[in-house]
């Protein structure tokens, strides 16, 4: 029984179970101290890898790099002949420079990498895989709030005050299971509690930009 | 005698063939003039999807015994109704813009007629939708309207932000959430999900064996039979959940709640093992068959006997 | 206040977007730029998945790939996620070019001698540390998939589609190698 549950805490981890499968394995949880155990080690390891830097090789590659390009790559920008997919290219790309084409991107980047600044594009969000664990959750709310934002005029003000409303609703939720986990970390109620407010955001967030953004 | 037969052969064939059953070219793709009322009916294949966006106004369907779609709006709208079919699908718009700030915009009324068989699709922003027994499966999604839903025999999925969702009857799985509307289902069959933020929760005599309800702020209300072989589980940040039901239900409870009481009356629980112990409490009624999980984190929990029943207002 | 509020977008991303569009007519310059911004990235992800000696010339291998098919980007995801699936390409394309060395994912018992000796936490510098560390003991098929799903975000539809195994597999292993780190980080 322990051996069957503790393959699946992974799957709990990653919320990708069935809600049936996911109410087993919590009802087991509350049992099982040693599968707590597991659960809270393997979430420690999630948030590692998930805090893991970027480190730029320890010697210059460019040298290298450049070397390899193929013969004829070699020109600067005011001296060019483009292909013709390479103009189609860069009138792409040119054309988004300028703003012309207000087109959406489809981000599905986990890390940004910080030294260079690129800044994640707006983006149309597919179903996100998102885990419980926090690095995660928390930037999967910040884009789906950040791209609601700014399809906050498709919506009847009515409804975007509703969504304010219930979403102040939510986060007095997690404030006080978080606030109450605070007194006691390892309490399996307190934690799948919390996990359920944190989804139930997600899930918000998710219908409401679908809404949005379907021109509804 | 033989082009007597030719023409029944081709006449059997043709009642048999499903490519006989193809929408002719003139109904494939239907719209309405701006203001004037639509009316149209499209002859439709079993496994037919209706697709109805953008709907702004209402969308009332019923059924008929033809394998045929009618889709009828009232004149005065300001919108160009389209109805195209296309394969399985037939989509209809109201053919209105969409929501610019400021603006005020007709409301276009549909009316459905459809096979029971049918596929459901429609969503929109402001749309109160009904709909009285079909069978096929539903998915309804809007951010203001009330969802009616009577009869149904598929599965149903029914999303609104603001508007509330009420079934009665059903045979097949439910899911129902809405973040600030009240959810009532009632005389169900297939198994349950309903999630609401700050709206209420009620279950009316369901027949359902997996039932899953959870509400942050809104307050759950169980009245009816538990099912010996059900899976129960209900759960509110905030909000109180209560279960009615009959006396002599069977069931094991496992209610875990943080701040909020618990409150039990007219019926006889035995409690196994240490009731003080941490935040979890097990309680069995008769031969505790049913299992109930209860999860609340700062509502009361009340357990009471059917008849007392309790709508709105304090346990 | 408001959780709906607008806000401007960085000035940074059209200063990125000009390299790029740059560097699709040719300019090596700005390619240089685009080389600079993701190179700890790229590096990083060939390190973990390939292991330290391999990594710089994958990296060269992904940049001299991403010139050559720099044109066709059409700007449907955005660029650092199109590199980001390039390189990933790229450093399995190695894998599956080593005759010698081919993924093997069965249910074996050698992970428990990967660890011999758990190691205590110490904080959290210490323990990124002992994770890059950790990664390197891991059995390589362990280590990609653990690298693709928690390190770079990819799903296991997609991990398995990249590597040619069952969504099964990449679940199981996944677990395998979590349950091992987590015994290293103590």
């Amino acid at each position: 029984m322990a051996d069957h549950f503790s393959s699946r805490l992974s799957e709990y981890l990653d919320d990708t179970l069935s809600p049936g499968e996911r109410l087993d394995v919590e009802r087991h949880l509350l049992d099982c101290a040693a599968c707590r155990a597991d659960l809270d080690g393997l979430r420690r390891v999630v948030d590692e890898a998930q805090g893991l830097p970027d480190v730029p090789p320890s010697r210059d590659l460019w040298p290298d790099v450049r070397a390899a390009l193929p013969v004829g790559a070699r020109r600067r920008f005011n001296t060019i002949t483009l292909s013709i997919p390479q103009a189609i290219a860069a009138g792409v790309l040119l054309a988004l420079v300028s703003g012309l084409v207000g087109a959406m991107f489809l981000d599905r980047q986990r890390r940004e990498s910080a030294a260079a600044g690129v800044a994640r594009e707006s983006a149309v969000p597919a179903v996100v895989h998102v885990s419980v664990s926090d690095a995660n959750y928390n930037r999967a709310i910040d884009d789906l709030k950040r791209l609601l934002a700014e399809e906050r005029s498709r919506l009847n003000p009515k409804t975007v005050e509703a969504l304010e409303r219930n979403l102040a609703t939510i986060d007095r939720a997690i404030a006080e299971a978080m606030a109450a986990l605070a007194q006691d970390p390892s309490d399996p109620f307190l934690n799948s509690h919390l996990a359920h407010q944190r989804r139930t955001k997600l899930t918000l967030l998710r219908q409401a930009n679908q809404l949005a953004r379907t021109g509804l | 005698m033989f082009t007597f037969s030719a023409v029944m052969f081709a006449a059997v064939v043709a009642l048999q063939d499903p490519a006989a059953g193809q929408v002719p070219q003139d109904q494939a793709r239907q719209s309405s003039r701006p203001g004037q009322p639509f009316d149209q009916t499209f002859t439709v294949a079993r496994g037919t999807r209706v697709d109805l966006s953008d709907c702004l106004g209402s969308v009332v369907v019923k059924t008929w015994t033809r394998d045929a779609v009618q889709v009828r709006t009232a004149a005065g709208h300001r919108g160009e109704v389209k109805a195209t079919l296309t394969d399985k699908v037939l989509a209809v718009s109201p053919g209105v813009t969409r929501w610019p700030a400021g603006v005020e915009l007709q409301l276009v009324d549909f009316e459905l007629l459809v096979p029971a068989w049918i596929d459901l699709r429609i969503e929109g922003r402001e749309c109160g939708i009904e709909i009285n027994g079909v069978a096929g499966n539903v998915t309804l999604k809007n951010s203001e309207g009330d969802i009616v839903l009577r009869g149904m025999g598929g599965a149903v999925d029914a999303y609104s932000i603001e508007g509330d969702i009420e079934i009665d009857g059903g045979k097949g799985r439910v899911r129902a959430g809405s973040s600030d509307g009240d959810i009532t289902i009632a005389n169900a069959a297939g198994d349950i999900e309903a999630e609401s933020i700050d709206g209420d929760v009620h279950l009316n005599d369901v027949q359902a064996t997996s039932v899953m309800v959870s509400t942050v702020d809104g307050d759950v209300f169980f009245n009816g039979p538990l099912q010996a072989t059900g899976k129960y589980r209900f759960t509110s940040h905030d909000g109180n959940i209560g279960l009615s039901i009959p006396e002599t239900s069977s069931a094991t409870f496992t209610i875990r709640r943080y701040e909020g009481d618990l409150h039990v009356t007219g019926l006889t629980l035995k409690a196994v093992g240490d009731v003080r112990r941490g935040r979890r409490a097990t309680y069995t009624l008769g031969a505790g068959a049913a299992q109930v999980e209860i999860e609340s984190f700062d509502g009361d929990v009340t357990l009471s006997k059917a008849g007392a029943r309790v709508r709105g207002g304090s346990w | 206040m408001p959780v709906l509020s607008h806000s401007p977008r960085p000035a940074v991303d059209d200063a990125a977007r000009e390299h790029l569009a740059r560097a699709v007519l040719g300019d090596v310059d700005a390619f240089e730029r685009l080389y600079r911004a993701h190179v700890a990235r790229v590096h990083s992800l060939a390190r973990r998945m390939a292991g330290p000696a391999s990594a710089d010339e994958l990296t060269q291998d992904v940049f001299v790939r991403v010139w050559q098919k720099l044109s066709t980007f059409r700007g449907e995801a955005a660029f650092s996620t199109w590199l980001h699936r390039l390189a990933v390409n790229v450093i399995i394309e190695r894998f599956r070019s080593r005759a010698a060395e081919r993924l093997r994912f069965i249910d074996a018992e050698i992970e428990d001698q990967a660890f011999p000796h758990a190691v205590a936490p110490a904080g959290r510098h210490t323990d990124r540390l002992a994770l890059e560390a950790a990664l390197d003991r891991l059995p390589d098929g362990a280590r990609r998939i653990f690298v693709l799903h928690d390190v770079e975000g990819y799903k296991h539809d997609e991990i398995a589609g990249l590597l040619g195994i069952a969504v099964g597999t990449s679940k199981a292993q996944l677990h395998r190698a979590r349950m091992l780190l987590r015994k290293h980080l103590g």
